[in-house]
């Protein structure tokens, strides 16, 4: 029973462009990028592919074994999942469906008739993470509150 | 995220416009108006005091006050209000990104109480009236004095097409300009004054209102640059124009009122026809090629990040962006002529429908 995904929709913003996805938390500052196979991924699961669905559709335009497809299609979402760009949708497991989730640009197309495929070597795909704005995401410095009078008095001087 | 009935953020706003015009009653009412693109606000403040101090940072943007307003801004400080003002509604455990206080979608009234400042910007979105509240003058930081208002502008002038974005932009009016993307300390500041002392245009260094129904169009939004000791050595004429507090804080960049100084280089708008990556590496400046997903990834986080206000939704604009128009890096060397060589390759290259010379620019080379 494959557990439906969903992207995180009310902290998460994302766009594919030219083969290559921006990932945005908005709740932690962290930022992350996709490209490749890594992209294709994501834009199958933005669609709204289960898993196993995904990892069918990758397997089938590369010259890699369906276990090792299998294999890097899970750790991406697991990773996806511990970052919380990706959550488990609410309701019961389905097997091999997923939830809807909201469009990304440039999606392909789920499961849609395949095109006359170029197959290509199989490179596992990798998550970017960039945490450098994360100070963004700071409530109130410390050192702004006056500490006798409390938030929201500044410190005086 | 906290309900804005649970902060009572209506009553607090009606409160707070009642707040508003007894300081302006106490210390004089002075109004301005500001024109962004095609957008007119007005603005109305308690004081002179923080009227020089806004009518400063947004001196381009000036415009005889004739007609109706797109939307008004009353503006106060909280030491002019007869018997003090109101404290807050709501907690510090409330504020959420940014201190943005409510907000979800269709939230009539939303706060952004900021940290460090502790501005406090209010919006009526039914009503297109908006209250920005310091503590005062003398204590606002310097980023506020040289960029106040930044909230508010977001609110008042965001739109499905237009939006303020973390960005520089400089270029000519006969070629365009380039868009300078990227986070803070990345160089578009180097490349912003580079540019303007080797003669060519200054939308901005820092923040710009970018219009993106058509092909896409960079607005000046300050008259002022913010120049860190790095800029300072880097460019000494312009270091002599500047100006800085009395007593600054550890960090604090030095101002240089751009169209007060160099009034003709100010520009209203460039359209933008390439986005520029800059990147601090040191001997001679070269670009490089580089991919749509770079200009983005250059371009989003900074501004969604430093203005979460809308849940995000630019980075669709901005992507748009990065689709229209071709993207490049820029390493940025030790000598600034060669960055404004850097983009004059650019919109030259542009112009002419063919890439730009990637080899690196020497001194020689440069205007």
């Amino acid at each position: 029973m494959a557990p439906k995904l969903t992207i995180n929709p009310q902290n998460v913003v994302h766009e594919t462009i030219d083969g290559e996805t921006i990932l945005i938390h908005l709740g932690t500052g962290t930022y992350y990028s996709l490209d490749g196979v890594g992209a294709k991924i994501w834009g199958l699961l933005a669609a709204g592919a289960s898993q196993s669905e995904v990892a069918t559709d990758v397997a089938s335009g590369t010259d890699a074994d369906t276990a090792a497809v299998e294999e890097a299609v899970e750790s991406l979402v697991e990773e996806l999942l511990r970052e919380e760009l990706l959550a488990l949708a609410p309701g019961d497991p389905a097997p091999g469906d997923a939830a809807p989730a909201d469009s990304a640009s440039e999606s392909p197309s789920l499961l849609a008739e395949p095109e006359p495929a170029v197959v290509v070597s199989f490179v596992a795909p990798v998550l970017r993470k960039y945490t450098d704005m994360q100070e963004f995401m700071l409530v109130d410095p410390i050192h702004d509150v006056d500490v006798d009078a409390g938030w929201p008095h500044v410190k005086a001087g | 995220m906290l309900k804005p009935a649970d902060a009572g953020l209506e009553s607090f706003f009606e409160a707070g416009a009642r707040e508003q015009a007894a300081a302006a009653a106490a210390a004089g009412e002075h109004e301005r108006m500001l024109r962004f693109a095609d957008c007119r606000l007005r603005l109305r403040f308690a004081g002179s005091a923080l009227t020089d101090l806004v009518t400063t940072a947004f001196a381009p943007r000036l415009v005889e006050d004739s007609g109706t307003a797109d939307a008004t801004i009353g503006l106060w400080e909280e030491s002019r209000v007869p018997g003090g003002a109101q404290p807050v509604s709501w907690t510090e455990a409330d504020r959420g990104a940014r201190g943005l206080v409510g907000g979800a979608e269709g939230d009539r009234v939303v706060a952004i109480h900021e940290a460090g400042s502790m501005a406090l910007t209010m919006v009526d979105r039914d009503a297109g009236e908006l209250l920005y509240r310091i503590p005062d003058v003398a204590s606002l930081p310097w980023w506020e004095r040289a960029a106040p208002l930044r909230a508010a502008l977001f609110l008042a002038l965001g739109g499905p097409h237009r939006h303020l974005v973390h960005a520089g932009a400089v270029g000519d009016q006969q070629r365009g300009g380039v868009l300078l993307a990227g986070a803070g300390g990345s160089g578009k500041t180097t490349v912003a004054l580079a540019s303007l002392e080797a003669g060519m245009s200054y939308v901005a260094d820092d923040y710009l209102l970018l219009d993106t129904e058509a092909a896409p169009v960079a607005w000046n939004m300050f008259g002022i640059a913010k120049l860190d000791a790095g800029h300072l050595a880097r460019f000494p004429e312009l270091a002599l124009e500047t100006t800085i507090s009395a007593e600054p804080v550890p960090d604090e960049k030095a101002a240089l009122d751009v169209h007060r100084v160099m009034p003709r280089a100010l520009a209203s708008s460039l359209p933008i026809r390439a986005v520029l990556v800059p990147r601090i590496r040191g001997g001679h400046a070269r670009l490089r090629p580089a991919s749509a997903g770079e200009a983005l990834l250059a371009l989003a986080p900074s501004t969604t990040f430093q203005m979460p206000f809308d849940g995000g939704r630019v980075i669709g604009a901005l992507a748009a962006v990065a689709r229209a128009v071709p993207a490049f890096a820029l390493d940025v060397g030790d000598d600034p002529s060669e960055l404004a060589e850097a983009v004059d390759r650019v919109l030259d290259a542009v112009a002419a429908g063919r890439e730009p010379a990637f080899e690196p620019i020497s001194a020689g080379a440069a205007r």
